[in-house]
């Protein structure tokens, strides 16, 4: 009885340290993240700087609609989709082997001195690395180069509407993949060393300690990181594409935010900037929150 | 057989490995080598991975330029206060939030306020109405608060938290400990390799952040150091006068700008490796445990 | 414990709103308001000093790579205090930026915030805004009162198209900086290539063509075969007035000025969409086809890089091209001897379009004092500091230095033919019937390049060749064919209502259209579908637009 009113004072007890733990960065976000949301009207408006948000005339759906009715949204929409479904979806598998070959390299002074380097491209910006990435597939750059010992003829590979997309996704995972592993990284040293002690003793093979030890141990980080990811379903990156592209290939390469970054070139256009912004949000929350509850219902396993 | 096998396994794990960290060592290679040449063969596209004409006149330039290690500063100054207050808030929110339900009454309407205030946000100009009106700017706290709590990082944590076995805590309690105390004491020291990943996540996302410097700094004298770097660029489609001609000539000079950017990612280099052995000699829970 | 919660979640969406309202609202009187009386009558003369100190904000946009001498800031430096010894006017800087968007941005942010700089630059757009919400004040009589007969004579030469510009109403709400004539554009080639493969001198584009032929067969820089490219060609193709690579020396002779609101037969065409573009774009795609132009150049990263490198032969650009990209090419490789051309019609005429004249917008806020700063500052800076203090030591040193950007109002006045006139005045005293101490600051030290690359031609650096190519020869050929030149006006270069709406959708179309005719990858006839579906997709509402706003102006 005594036993059971302490622990109900415990309970009660921790359940305001639990709030005072969250109130600063509660605080935090309300003054920073949640006040300014109610810019989101600016959706709603054809906001002008000059006469504030409460003088901005109210247009309804008009920013939406806009987006719509330009010409070419279904064609902007899907290698907006197209480009970063496939970044989203190589920006998992390529850190995550990346982590777990790493892991089977057992020189430390190696595997340091390796991870070091790769988490490096994530440092240079598009800018820099476009002019990499142009040169390498110029006429006479490696790429081509290298083809032509095969009889190959030199191919315009970021002019050609084929091979764009290729390139965008592929330089993007390979920016991103180091960097990108450090989590696994982390998460594989999560993983209990008694699992694979025991594993071994049942005479499992490295193979199959990776199936049954490594890949479940880190199952929920790659979840966690692939519902994450799936918010970014609308940004296929503009940094990269804006630096790289060039209109022959604009029917495979014009995204959301290059041709709103376009538009703006006639003059700052806040409320299509927020009502796509708030798009986005919107199909990216409710990806989100699908693959949260799809991995409740069939991993059994709560991501958030 | 078996022995065989595992060494072909291993030989291209190496083989892919060694290549992949090749390619992402020569752009940086070709930075430094570029940074090192004559401005003209540099603009002529003609530096690979060595210097051409070698000089050291854009490290010269850099070392006399006030404004680099003005910024230089900031930024520093930026990410050390910035971090640490990532740090409190997110290990703060991470320990609550890492309990379920029955244990945290209100967990489940914390997480989805966080997940709100992570997906949607009301663009720039209410942010730049709030800093404004807070009389932040041009202050170093206009450069960490907005984003004194990185909710990415806050899940992140959660998860090693989650992670953590139960029965240290329980224990912790029945010995009267409050808490805190359990977070302090026995959460922290447990999650050493998620600690490492959040903070060098947060050192980056300071150190590599123009925008808020360029939106809350009226002051050029006040901005980071890639605020600095990021006004380097320059369009030249844009240039239709010769009034404009000076700054053209002058940002144009790529090998300094080469040079900026070196510099610029030296501290990442140096800090990597001390957070770096965190997650690779694999502090595990069961060497803690005695 | 559940009830605390959801009252946190319900306070922070309710603090939301009126948090930010009240945010809004706040638009304080600036400070500089109160202690500012308003000038006498005296005071408003343009170089007349105030007995008061005058405090003014700006919004100041600055270089991009900050090139002051150690201890001086934007706010306090050598032109800061010329002024202040003058004026007896101070200058707080209420934000600063790098020139362009950034600077774009940080002013919609204060007109956002309801809180301007007493003065600052705006571009065409946001002054149609302030103009809108009554937010600058009519400097029509500040005009007359404060700014010199120079400044008006300057801004005369343009035959009053700045000023209309930035006049709404009959009001002048602000005073436009002034964008000099650049015109023509030239071809610049490498004059060491011609002379190896015994070329004369190219006259039309015919000449250019069997240039630029020659120039692929034969490969006179020895890049090896098939590597040598015949001409630099920007993406747009063409319509960018007066910069660099762009093919409008070429379209102008089929009598096509892209990109442009010209009037054509008496009616208001948009220049992309003619018959005339589409002629224009065959001819080059001819070129493309023969490949005399850059074959990759739908991809090409940096066109001066290949200049520079000695891989391509020829590009179009204007006078300054000697300064850049060249001086670079000539550092790399100083035989490789660059000349400027100016290409004619076979009746030795050139035909080119102009662009606006006023370049950005200088306006002062309503409710400060003292309007007549603005004009008594660009009176300074451009014609007692210009015309009278020339020689004035401290500024003097400070440009020798390379220093850059203290001005803290960048309001760029000067005459139509500036660019001539600077060749005038540099020649006159390199050939010894000026004195040379009466040249400004920028002349005297090209004079001192020309001194130097006339000395030795042979042995001149980068930095004597750029200043001989371009203010003795470049500039020269200019002035020879002043008279040669028939100009097309544009007649709109604002924005209207539906452009807003459908403009990037047609630009997105333009754009692919001339690339992939340019470089044969559709051929020419289907312009003519670009054109139908310019037209449907909102090209004739902007046209309708177009000419209802003209017909308002006048």
């Amino acid at each position: 009885m005594q036993l059971a009113r302490t622990q109900k004072k415990q309970h009660k007890d921790s359940q305001l340290m639990y709030h005072l733990m969250m109130l600063p960065g509660m605080l935090f976000l309300l003054v920073f993240s949640f006040v300014p949301m109610a810019g989101i009207v600016m959706a709603f408006q054809n906001y002008i700087p000059a006469k504030g948000i409460l003088g901005s005339d109210w247009v309804g759906l008009a920013n939406f609609k806009y987006m719509f009715q330009i010409p070419d949204s279904m064609q902007i929409l899907a290698n907006t989709v197209i480009i970063a479904g496939w970044k989203i979806v190589f920006n998992t598998i390529v850190p995550v082997v990346f982590a777990l070959l790493l892991n089977e390299i057992r020189v430390n002074w190696a595997k340091r001195t390796i991870q070091t380097v790769v988490y490096l491209p994530n440092f240079l910006s598009w800018v820099v690395l476009a002019t990499v990435v142009i040169n390498l597939f110029d006429y006479h750059g490696p790429v081509n180069t290298f083809l032509q010992t095969f009889g190959v003829k030199p191919i315009l590979f970021m002019g050609s509407n084929d091979w764009f997309r290729p390139i965008m996704i592929g330089s993007d995972v390979w920016k991103g993949f180091g960097y990108g592993s450090i989590i696994y990284l982390a998460a594989l040293t999560g993983i209990d060393p008694g699992l694979y002690e025991a594993a071994e003793m049942d005479g499992a093979s490295r193979w199959s300690q990776l199936l049954h030890v490594t890949l479940p141990g880190m199952l929920p980080t790659i979840m966690m990181m692939t519902a994450l990811n799936l918010t970014n379903i609308l940004n296929a990156g503009f940094d990269q594409i804006f630096n790289m592209y060039n209109p022959i290939v604009y029917q495979t390469g014009d995204i959301i935010d290059t041709y709103v970054y376009r538009v703006g070139l006639l003059g700052q256009q806040y409320s299509l900037g927020t009502a796509i912004g708030l798009l986005k949000s919107l199909v990216g929350a409710t990806l989100m929150i699908s693959a949260n509850e799809a991995s409740k219902k069939f991993a059994n396993m709560q991501i958030f | 057989m078996n022995k065989n096998t595992n060494k072909v396994a291993n030989f291209f794990t190496w083989l892919i490995v060694l290549a992949l960290t090749a390619s992402c060592l020569l752009p940086l290679v070709n930075m430094v080598a570029i940074s090192f040449s004559d401005s003209a063969s540099a603009a002529a596209n003609q530096v690979g991975l060595i210097p051409v004409h070698f000089n050291l006149s854009s490290y010269r330039m850099i070392l006399e330029d006030h404004q680099f290690w003005l910024s230089f500063g900031i930024s520093i100054e930026r990410v050390v206060l910035g971090t640490l207050i990532n740090l409190v808030l997110i290990v703060l929110m991470a320990y609550p939030l890492s309990k379920n339900k029955r244990d945290f009454h209100a967990r489940n309407i914390y997480m989805n306020l966080i997940i709100f205030a992570m997906l949607f946000n009301g663009g720039m100009i209410p942010s730049f109405i709030v800093i404004k009106s807070l009389g932040l700017m041009d202050t170093i706290w206009a450069l960490v608060l907005p984003g004194a709590v990185p909710i990415f990082n806050v899940i992140l944590m959660m998860n090693f938290f989650k992670g953590l076995p139960n029965a240290l805590e329980e224990a912790a309690i029945m010995d009267g400990a409050s808490k805190m105390t359990v977070l302090l004491k026995i959460y922290l020291p447990l999650s050493l390799p998620g600690l490492a990943t959040v903070s060098l996540f947060a050192i980056v996302g300071h150190w590599n952040d123009y925008f808020s410097g360029l939106l809350y700094m009226n002051r050029a004298a006040n901005y980071p150091l890639q605020t600095y770097i990021q006004q380097l660029n320059i369009d030249i489609t844009k240039v239709t006068d010769a009034s404009q001609l000076h700054a053209l000539t002058s940002i144009s000079n790529k090998t300094l700008n080469a040079a900026k950017i070196v510099v610029s990612t030296v501290p990442l280099l140096l800090i990597y490796p001390f957070l770096q052995k965190y997650f690779v000699t694999g502090m595990t829970i069961g060497s803690v445990k005695e | 414990m559940k009830i605390n919660a959801k009252i946190i979640a319900s306070t922070i969406l309710l603090c939301a709103v009126p948090l930010l309202l009240t945010a809004c609202m706040s638009k304080g009187e600036s400070s500089s308001d109160k202690d500012n009386v308003a000038a006498t009558v005296a005071e408003k003369k343009p170089f007349a000093k105030y007995k008061n100190t005058v405090k003014y904000t700006v919004g100041k946009s600055i270089p991009g790579a900050p090139k002051l001498p150690k201890g001086d800031s934007y706010e306090n430096n050598v032109y800061t205090r010329y002024i202040k010894k003058n004026l007896n006017a101070v200058s707080v800087d209420k934000f600063e930026a790098e020139n362009g968007d950034n600077y774009d941005q940080k002013v919609a942010m204060a007109i956002s915030t309801g809180d301007l700089p007493d003065i600052m630059a705006v571009n065409q757009s946001q002054l149609q805004q302030l103009v809108d919400n009554d937010l600058i004040q009519d400097l029509s009589s500040v005009y007359k009162t404060s700014t010199t007969k120079s400044i008006k004579k300057m801004y005369d030469s343009y035959g009053g198209r700045p000023l209309k510009q930035a006049t709404f109403n009959g009001k002048l709400m602000a005073l436009p900086t002034t964008q000099t004539n650049n015109l023509p554009t030239m071809l610049w080639v490498r004059k060491d290539w011609m002379d190896k493969l015994g070329l004369a001198e190219p006259k039309t584009i015919d000449d250019v063509e069997n240039i630029l032929e020659q120039f692929v067969t034969k490969d006179p820089g020895n890049n090896g075969a098939g590597k040598t490219i015949g001409l630099g060609l920007s993406k747009t193709v063409g319509g960018s007035y007066a910069s660099l690579f762009q093919a409008d020396d070429v379209m102008s002779k089929f009598n096509s000025f892209p990109r442009q609101w010209i009037k054509q037969d008496g009616k208001v065409v948009y220049g992309s969409t003619t018959p005339e573009t589409k002629k224009a774009l065959g001819y080059l795609q001819g070129w493309f086809k023969k490949g005399l132009i850059d074959p990759q150049m739908s991809v090409r990263d940096k066109i001066e890089s290949i200049l520079i490198s000695g891989q391509c032969g020829a590009f179009f650009g204007p006078w300054w091209s000697g300064d850049y990209p060249l001086t670079d090419a000539y550092k790399n490789n100083p035989k490789a001897d660059w000349q400027p051309y100016v290409i004619t019609d076979k009746d030795g005429k050139v035909k080119a379009y102009t662009q606006n004249t006023a370049g950005s917008y200088f306006v002062v806020r309503k409710g400060f004092k003292h309007p007549e700063l603005l004009a008594k500052i660009a009176s300074l800076l451009n014609d007692k500091l210009v015309y009278k203090d020339y020689a004035y030591k401290p500024i003097v040193n400070y440009g020798l230095k390379g220093y850059d950007g203290g001005k803290p109002v960048d309001l760029l006045i000067n005459y139509a033919t500036a660019t001539t006139d600077m060749h005038d005045n540099i020649m006159k005293a390199v050939n010894g019937k000026k004195d040379p101490k009466t040249l400004i600051l920028d002349d005297y030290q090209n004079y001192k390049k020309i001194k130097a690359y006339n000395a030795d031609p042979a042995n001149a650096d980068n930095n004597a060749w750029s200043g001989h190519i371009t203010r003795d020869v470049s500039t020269g050929k200019m002035k020879d064919t002043l008279s040669k030149i028939e100009e097309v006006h544009p007649v709109f270069f604002g924005q209207t209502a539906t452009m807003k709406q459908k403009w990037a959708n047609l630009n997105k179309m333009e754009d692919a259209t001339f690339l992939k005719i340019v470089t044969n990858q559709e051929s020419v006839d289907k312009f003519d579908d670009f054109v139908k579906s310019w037209h449907k997709l909102g090209g004739d509402e902007i046209t309708k637009e177009v000419k209802q706003e003209i017909k308002s102006q006048n």
